[in-house]
């Protein structure tokens, strides 16, 4: 496992993967600086202005994690699929699941990595302006994203064609909000959290469910890529 | 056996891509897998792989069943399958070094090595992208050696090489059973090139396996002609002709006679009073052979 981990990380184009872990959080932190400035300017108090923020960032979050997710998965799976590469690396002495899933560990990393940064970043900004943020629930958005970071990674995986694979990340990105909010935890979840206790109490179900309806369905759709010729 | 596949067969779309293939290839030879376009050559060796699953039938590969025994088997086998494949934002010993590290192998003098063997060792530092489609096959042909394997399957290994590529890379894989003791499948459908690399045939044909066994049985077992070396080629071929037989003259200006036995020629030339003339039996060519088998294929079928 630790020779495909590596094998992984050096067909990767750090600049292209770095590149955006870090200008993301960046960019989107000037913006909430600039908005933070723009409000304590025009006579509302830091405590004011981070309730605004705060409701922006509920309100934008699970787009951004849609968003996020499926940049990471496509430069994690898209190395391969532009190589064409699978054939090769299949014929390598490795169990399939393997390549797939050192995929799946680069992939939750970077986005987790970006998740943590654009927090630590957002938690400065309570340090610069003098408030309190709260910070936490725009961290643990990223980590209950994590059953959807499988399952767009499988979809990346199988699908050699980009534009499907991104299609479909469109299209939950698109009409996640509608959904039930088991179905994407981490979208309508913030404002459940914040409403009261139910959300807390079902916070386990939800992921647990959702974790393996994504989990089961990565899956299948992953077989059909490698399990389906057989063999270990 | 290295390699024993028994009555194996792989649809797609309800034909029948490799039709009840029983493959065998003894160790340290070379073995040509000889097919046009299409035939199976490539389905059967992505199944020799494991990269897909054959609908039913067996494959034995070192003695052991494949897929079931994957990873053993591929860490003694080594590949190149339908076209080259690389991380084309890297260069080629960084390639290498990728599928050394999947490999296990540590050592950077196997990398060196495998670029050596190939004619790669000066330009092992270019970036893959700005490589001839003759480089990549060749780094191909290095990633495949890069563990020392005791099977290589090769997939139409000269695509897109030289002249001088072609003859380098058909010396490595004549030399790989001599030096390393490995075995080579080599598939292709240029005939000239397996009959001077392979010692021991396949032919495949819409799936078919037609012909299998040495070179030598197969050229042997098609009806061959007569080879006439004379002064007189020209007159020779007039009389033939007004005999109704078929002549042509090879590069040589030998003439070359199908159609009949040697006493009837022998008789028709002394007839017409030539008598400077050596005839003897010819030895037959693959391509000869191939075309005989492949046409009687289509009449059975």
């Amino acid at each position: 496992m630790k020779s495909v981990f590596a094998a992984e990380w050096r067909k990767q184009r750090p600049a292209a993967l770095l590149l955006p872990l870090c200008s993301g959080p960046l960019l989107i932190f000037a913006a909430c600086w600039t908005m933070m400035l723009y409000l304590t300017k025009n006579g509302r108090t830091a405590e004011q202005a981070f309730r605004v923020l705060y409701e922006l960032c509920t309100l934008t979050w699970s787009y951004l994690i849609i968003f996020v997710v499926m940049m990471f998965t496509l430069l994690v799976s898209g190395v391969e699929h532009k190589s064409g590469m699978w054939p090769v690396l299949l014929s390598t002495p490795h169990a399939k699941w393997k390549h797939f899933f050192v995929k799946v560990i680069l992939a939750t990393l970077l986005v987790q990595l970006f998740g943590l940064i654009l927090w630590l970043l957002m938690g400065g900004l309570g340090f610069i302006f003098g408030g309190t943020f709260p910070e936490p629930l725009l961290y643990t958005a990223f980590l209950f994203a994590l059953p959807f970071v499988v399952f767009q990674t499988s979809a990346t995986v199988v699908v050699e064609n980009p534009y499907i694979s991104v299609s479909i990340g469109m299209a939950v990105f698109l009409f996640h909000a509608v959904l039930p909010y088991w179905w994407l935890p981490w979208g309508p979840l913030a404002e459940l959290l914040r409403a009261g206790t139910q959300a807390n109490s079902l916070l386990p179900v939800l992921m647990l469910v959702s974790t393996l309806g994504y989990g089961m369905l990565s899956l299948l759709i992953f077989y059909q890529k490698t399990f389906s010729s057989g063999g270990e | 056996m290295i390699i024993e596949t028994k009555g194996v067969t792989k649809t797609y779309n309800r034909i029948d891509v490799v039709k009840d293939a029983g493959l065998l290839v003894p160790e340290g030879e070379v073995y040509g897998f000889l097919g046009p376009n299409g035939s199976g050559k490539t389905t059967m060796m992505r199944m020799l792989m494991g990269l897909i699953r054959p609908d039913s039938g067996e494959i034995l590969m070192f003695g052991n069943r494949m897929p079931d025994n994957r990873i053993s088997i591929l860490a003694k086998t080594g590949a190149l399958i339908e076209k080259p494949s690389y991380y084309e934002h890297l260069d080629g010993r960084d390639n290498l070094r990728i599928l050394a590290t999947l490999r296990g192998i540590s050592d950077n003098r196997a990398i060196d090595w495998a670029l050596e063997r190939v004619g790669l060792h000066r330009v092992g530092s270019k970036k893959v992208k700005s490589y001839s489609l003759g480089m990549k096959q060749r780094l191909g042909i290095a990633s495949a050696i890069l563990h020392n394997p005791r099977l290589l399957l090769l997939d139409e290994p000269t695509n897109g090489l030289d002249p001088e590529g072609i003859h380098e890379i058909r010396e490595l894989i004549r030399e790989l059973p001599k030096k390393e003791g490995a075995t080579v499948l080599v598939s292709s459908h240029l005939l000239g090139e397996v009959e001077q690399m392979a010692n021991r045939i396949g032919v495949i044909y819409h799936g078919n396996l037609l012909f299998q066994g040495e070179m030598a049985t197969l050229l042997s077992d098609q009806k061959s002609g007569y080879i006439i070396r004379s002064t007189e080629s020209g007159k020779i071929i007039d009389i033939l002709h007004e005999h109704g037989l078929e002549t042509r003259v090879d590069r040589a200006e030998q003439v070359q006679v199908s159609g009949a036995v040697k006493d009837k020629i022998e008789g028709i030339l002394i007839e017409n009073e030539i008598t400077d003339f050596h005839i003897n039996e010819s030895p037959g060519t693959l391509e000869e052979a191939y075309l005989q088998l492949i046409r009687s294929s289509e009449v059975s079928v």
